[in-house]
């Protein structure tokens, strides 16, 4: 039998379309890979959508493919997201797939390949943004975008610095707010950016447990909450995910253990707020992941088919719900806490 | 692990025919020795199409196979080497244009290279034509496909000219691929891993209960599906199938009987 050293580095091969050749974030991206092949491609999805990958075993040795993206530039937010209460809700993909190998993550289901794809033409992205602030329904309030809803941007800091370029540019553009969801412990990679009220930072947590069984490659409870800890020292506006909450047997001690940790290490006044949801998924993305046979439980068990979604029983939902509700109803109130229904 | 090879020449097959003492089916030419399988698919579109079909209908592990297209092939002088055998990374079609690409996962001592699939060998300005050129592998690419991940399709391509055709018939392809059968060896030692291969939930046994019951009640498709499913969560989540066995001598008399008796099997194995 083999190990998994067998397995080139990840970005051992980088794909780069012609015309994203030049763009500032492809050149960086050359110097952060020296060693790394280039292979000059005419358009991502001739490597990107090949038929019959196998995203597991791709895990096990991403690529990196450079692309310009072409229209749409922006979406709008959809049933499974959660919207945190904000009326124009959108989210946009400056990055496809992520570094991360959460057992639960849509993403799986969603791409055929586990490579990750980079838009370098992030100025086109922007000029969209703009355009829809303007075009707006609820001109009360700003556009709430989230820039990372496909990938996890904060955890890709390192390599390219995406999420400051677009802190950058919502700081110039005082009706946008962006929601950055990360599970990363990479704070520090934006540190140096001044905070600002139109961001917000979204946590996701999980109890170790679910940490080490269902979230790979992923820092630990404790790097996230220190990361947390930093952000809301600097001021930056902090959103806590409890997202998904899992359900398993002696679920609720795992996650009264997480919150227990979560009270006593942060200062929770200074918390924007909670959201919480469960497991959910698209039947079409739950039917592709469970064809692939994949390693995690949580596609062999039994789940409700719901509108196009499998989700868990009401019953499980209503206790998940419950037991966050009862937990941060001190701190928090109901308008403070977002559930996924 | 099975190992196919494809070659598209006779001359290219010998060396490995005889490192792998392999014996051929004269009923489908397919060249065989425990997991090494070797097939010779010819030269040209038309022909290579031909017996690729005619292979898939004498094979079908594909579940565990990963295949190695070998052979010979002309380079560009300034970056290949007379007689050195190159891994391609990037498969244009030179008549299409449309590009292939096998996945890169596993490591390997081989130099890696892109190349170009042509319908007649290069002779006019070969300074111009990148990396190496052959005459098969965007279809073997394109054709296996639809039985293999890109992640199990393999091109290794020794250089056997600089695309210089007037020395074309003094090429010895014997030596050129036997030179290298050591380094191919090494390359069947890494790429043999179970990680690269389907995962399987059921074991033989296991398939064959299923199987024993669909036949037994007469399953409509939809319910064998459905038993599929429910024997591979009841696996994954109990690690084994024993709830399954109380049902192997059941038979059915009417629809209706093998409905209920369906319905009691979910309900057994139901997570």
């Amino acid at each position: 039998m083999q190990s998994e050293s067998k397995f080139l580095p990840d970005f051992s091969h980088i794909y780069i379309e012609s015309k994203a050749q030049g763009f500032n974030l492809t050149k960086k991206c050359i110097r952060n890979f020296p060693k790394a092949k280039i292979i000059e491609i005419s358009d991502y999805k001739s490597i990107f959508n090949r038929p019959r990958q196998d995203f597991q075993t791709q895990k096990q040795s991403m690529k990196l493919i450079l692309a310009i993206k072409k229209p749409p530039y922006i979406y709008k937010g959809t049933d499974i997201l959660q919207d945190g209460g904000y009326k124009n809700f959108y989210y946009n993909t400056p990055m496809l797939n992520c570094l991360y190998n959460c057992s639960y993550c849509f993403l799986q289901g969603m791409y055929s390949s586990a490579n990750i794809v980079v838009f370098v033409n992030e100025i086109d992205m922007q000029a969209a943004v703009k355009n829809e602030i303007v075009k707006r329904v609820h001109k009360d309030q700003p556009l709430m975008l989230s820039i990372s809803y496909n990938t996890d941007l904060m955890a890709f800091e390192n390599i390219l610095p995406i999420t400051k370029n677009w802190i950058q540019f919502a700081k110039l553009n005082l009706d946008l707010n962006l929601e950055i969801r990360t599970k990363s412990g990479l704070y520090h990679s934006i540190k140096d950016i001044e905070s600002s009220d139109q961001i917000v930072l979204a946590w996701t947590l999980s109890p170790d447990k679910v940490v080490r069984k269902y979230e790979l490659n992923t820092p630990p409870l404790s790097k996230r909450i220190s990361a947390i800890k930093s952000a809301l020292k600097d001021g930056w506006k902090v959103r806590l995910c409890f997202d998904p909450i899992l359900y398993y047997n002696n679920w609720e001690n795992d996650y009264l253990e997480l919150f227990n940790k979560v009270k006593s290490s942060l200062n929770l006044d200074q918390v924007l707020d909670i959201t919480v949801g469960t497991f959910r998924m698209s039947n079409d993305y739950f039917n592709r992941i469970r064809k692939s046979k994949p390693n995690s439980d949580l596609f062999y068990e039994n789940y409700i088919s719901l509108e196009g979604n499998k989700i868990i029983s009401s019953d499980k939902q209503k206790a998940i719900n419950q037991l966050v509700s009862k937990y941060f109803s001190d701190h928090f109130n109901e308008n403070r806490i977002h559930y996924w229904n | 692990m099975n190992i196919l090879f494809l070659t598209a020449l006779k001359a290219e097959a010998k060396p490995i025919i005889s490192n792998f003492n392999l014996i051929k089916d004269d009923a489908s030419n397919i060249y065989s020795n425990e997991n090494i399988f070797l097939f010779i698919i010819g030269v040209g579109n038309k022909k290579v199409l031909e017996r690729l079909n005619s292979f898939v209908l004498n094979y079908d592990q594909w579940y565990k196979t990963i295949i190695i297209n070998i052979g010979i092939a002309g380079g560009n002088q300034s970056q290949t080497k007379l007689g050195e055998i190159y891994r391609v990374n990037s498969i244009v079609d030179k008549q299409s244009g449309k590009m292939y690409f096998p996945d890169m996962l596993i490591k390997s001592n081989f130099n890696e290279i892109e190349l170009t699939t042509v319908l007649k060998p290069i002779s006019d300005k070969p300074d111009e034509q990148r990396g190496l050129v052959d005459m098969e592998a965007s279809i073997v690419f394109e054709f296996m496909s639809n039985y293999l991940p890109p992640h199990r399709l393999c091109f290794l391509k020794i250089v056997s000219d600089h695309m210089d055709t007037s020395h074309i018939n003094n090429i010895n392809v014997n030596s050129l691929i036997k030179n290298q059968m050591n380094k191919v060896l090494l390359f069947i030692n890494e790429i043999n891993n179970p990680q690269l291969l389907d995962r399987n939930i059921l074991d033989q046994k296991e398939k064959q209960i299923i199987q024993k019951i669909t036949n037994n009640l007469q399953l409509t498709e939809t319910q064998k599906h459905q038993l599929l499913e429910l024997s591979e969560n009841h696996k994954k989540l109990f690690k084994n199938l024993n709830a399954l066995k109380v049902f192997l001598s059941d038979k059915p008399i009417s629809k209706k009987e093998r409905n209920e008796l369906f319905n009691a099997i979910r309900e057994q194995i139901s997570s």
